[in-house]
């Protein structure tokens, strides 16, 4: 049975076209910017130029990488879940609730040490505003998408505006508005060079972590109970898979602000390629998710100079339309 | 490979003076039955009976009140979900894959390859490449009952996979368990009361979360043991050997 | 020179350019923007910083916090103006609104600038 009788592409070959691509996405991140450097310059004398593209654009190329491969690897676990191909941590207000999170942690430094409390009350963030949706969304035993991305919905606007008041109100001046509002419209920070070097392990452990929960997953796809037939312990299951997706969230969150509809697009354009069998779907998802944030991060920088464009503006007027379109054709079928 | 089940004349399945509760509502009371080790036994009985509380229960998916339940002989508790799934397949009663899955990719989800000799059985060679979601009803309970059997089980669940089947492609699936049931004990929940008469070998009548009956189904589907379960004046009709169930004319004696 | 009106955690820097009250504030006071070309009140990106890489960097404040944590900014310890320790920060104060108290704010830009004047 060929990739060509399905018309699915296999993983190996589908990989080398996406890392050749990132390749390609990585070059052009590192050329484009305030100024064009093109990759023949990049080593050359020009100490300016040099460090455009080496101090500036490379660790930011890196973090825009990571905040991709984790939203999308979050939206797969996510959707895997819910058996929903709707569902990602921007709808389903985690990505807001790993805001809250952050905020709390930067605003109480008094009561935790600053080092870990920030990503670790990001994750709690995440994690909590995870089991708040999937209780409300459930009823009868199965999860209903229409009530789960209406309790997203409803999360994240509570949560993003508790953010804003939490800021608001315990703050100095300096986090006034302007700090909430960009927040909200997402962009990739620079990471600090030690954050830079824990991207990769954080990488490997979430994928390898989702690798082993694929073939639950896969099962999960046909009831609760035939894949708790299948040997699987369905409760444990979904724990495990919502605890890896909230702690994806929050790791894409505390370096790329909300950015939504990457965890949405990349998943569902890969199960189209693919195939919806989870295994293969956990690396492709991670390096395709890479590749788009690095083409989104590239044109946030480049698109109006000498301003910048909120990551998340742009992710929301593609991935907007992209998420409409998918309503609709769902609604044909059915 | 095959399960590891020890080859005596012990049931594969029995439930001992079984009690299922929900909230303080029984589900399942005081349920005593054995199931051997080869052969298709069926399950019948009117709506809310429990027959597929007693699937569930017998999966380890619902917790018993009262009773046990043994499966090879063994406790239910005693039995790690992995081990217990080696020994069992389950076919469910809505066949529904979420994703859009091939079938190919659907034999996949097993806890062992499938085999040539199975997807011969089963005649899936064709359909390998089709989405599982666009085949008929037919095409779709044998693919769902070739991927429960994949791991040559002991036993397979199967609930009501028939229910949503047109006439030729219900006794094909019945003819289908048949040949399952040479090798593995099959137990299938059945609405139809003329095709578990016809193809099975061992028959249960519950009701009420109670057992009225089993035995063989000659014996068993007799007409005061249905209406009994029923709660209605059924009646079996013998034609060529084979036994219909109606009801009666309202006014006519039956 | 580069005038900080605002920062926000995500990288997204305002600055001023022609046409700004504030821009002429800092003419008379001596400096010269490096963000002449744009006008009125603009978002700037850190690689636009880095490639003008200003002399002098003047940071407007409400509360202001020292001028390390504007030098702790992942990459812009290589802007000439931190490395050579010239990054000030200066009380917002009445600095963004035009009045008659601009005149407060050139006597401030003219101390940030040429602090050699002034000892």
């Amino acid at each position: 049975m060929t990739a060509m009788t399905t018309g699915r592409w296999s993983l190996a070959p589908a990989l080398a076209v996406l890392l050749g691509l990132t390749a390609l996405a990585v070059m052009l991140a590192l050329s484009l910017g305030a100024a064009w450097v093109p990759p023949a310059r990049w080593l050359g004398q020009d100490g300016l130029e040099r460090d455009l593209v080496w101090v500036w654009r490379a660790p930011r190329v890196a973090a825009a990488f990571f905040v991709g491969a984790c939203l999308s690897l979050a939206g797969l676990l996510f959707q895997g879940v819910f058996r929903n191909p709707l569902a990602e941590p921007y709808l389903l207000g985690s990505a807001a609730g790993a805001g809250l999170g952050a905020a709390v942690a930067l605003l109480l430094p008094q009561f935790l040490p600053a080092a870990w409390s920030l990503p670790v009350l990001a994750f709690l963030g995440a994690w909590g505003a995870s089991w708040l949706v999937l209780a409300v969304g459930r009823i009868g035993g199965e999860w209903q998408p229409a009530r789960l991305l209406l309790a997203g919905v409803a999360l994240a606007a509570i949560l993003s505006a508790l953010r804003g008041l939490l800021l608001m109100v315990l703050g100095d001046e300096s986090t006034n508005l302007r700090a909430v509002v960009s927040w909200q419209l997402g962009g990739v920070q620079t990471p600090t060079a030690s954050e830079l070097l824990g991207f990769l392990p954080w990488m490997v452990v979430l994928g390898w972590v989702a690798w082993r929960l694929a073939p639950g997953l896969d099962a999960l796809g046909l009831g609760e109970a035939a894949a708790q037939s299948l040997g699987h312990r369905v409760p444990r299951l979904v724990s495990a898979s919502v605890l890896l997706a909230a702690l994806a969230t929050a790791l894409a969150v505390s370096w790329g602000g909300l950015i939504g509809f990457v965890g949405l697009i990349v998943p569902h354009l890969l199960r189209w390629w693919l195939g919806p069998l989870h295994k293969p779907l956990v690396p492709a998802c991670m390096v395709a998710g890479g590749l788009l944030m690095v083409l989104v991060d590239t044109v946030a920088r480049s698109a109006m100079p000498p301003s910048e464009i909120p990551a998340g503006l742009l992710t929301a007027l593609i991935g907007g339309p992209f998420f409409l379109a998918l309503l609709l054709s769902r609604r044909e079928r059915a | 490979m095959k399960a590891a089940t020890t080859l005596t004349d012990s049931p594969v399945l029995s439930f001992e003076g079984v009690d299922v509760r929900a909230g303080t509502r029984l589900l399942l009371s005081g349920v005593s039955l054995a199931v051997p080790r080869r052969g298709l036994f069926g399950l019948v009985g009117p709506n809310g009976a429990g027959k597929s509380t007693l699937v569930r229960a017998a999966l380890a998916l619902q917790p018993v009140a009262r009773g046990q339940v043994r499966v090879d002989g063994r406790p239910l508790k005693a039995w790690k979900p992995r081990e217990l799934a080696r020994v069992v397949g389950y076919v469910p009663q809505h066949i529904h894959s979420h994703w859009d899955l091939t079938v190919q990719e659907l034999l996949q989800l097993t806890l062992a390859p499938a085999s040539e000799q199975l997807l011969q059985d089963f005649e899936l060679g064709p359909l390998l490449a089709r989405r599982f979601n666009t085949l008929s009803g037919g095409e779709q309970a044998r693919a769902a009952v070739a991927r429960a059997m994949a791991h040559q089980p002991a036993l397979l669940l199967a609930d009501e996979p028939s229910a949503h089947l047109d006439l030729p492609h219900q006794h094909a699936l019945m003819r289908q368990l048949q040949a399952c049931a040479k090798q593995a004990a099959v137990l299938i929940v059945l609405h139809d009361l003329h095709l578990a008469a016809r193809y099975c070998d061992q028959v249960a009548v519950l009701a009420q979360g109670q057992l009225m009956a089993h035995g063989a189904p000659a014996v068993v589907l007799g007409n005061e043991t249905l209406a009994r379960a029923y709660a209605s004046p059924l009646q079996r009709l013998l034609s060529g050997g084979l036994s219909f169930f109606t009801m009666p004319e309202r006014g006519v004696a039956p | 020179m580069y005038l900080e009106t605002a920062a926000a955690e995500r990288g997204a820097f305002q600055t001023i350019g022609h046409g700004h009250y504030a821009h002429d504030a800092l003419g008379w006071a001596g400096g010269r923007n490096v963000f002449s070309d744009l006008a009125g009140s603009q978002q700037v990106s850190a690689e636009a910083i880095a490639v003008r890489d200003p002399e002098v960097i003047i940071s407007l404040q409400a509360v202001p916090k020292p001028a390390a944590t504007i030098a702790a900014r992942p990459g812009w310890q290589h802007l000439r103006a931190v490395r050579e320790g010239r990054v000030v920060v200066l009380d917002r104060g009445h600095k963004l609104i035009p009045g008659p108290r601009q005149i407060e704010a050139v006597q401030a830009y003219a101390q940030a600038l040429h602090p050699e004047l002034f000892a």
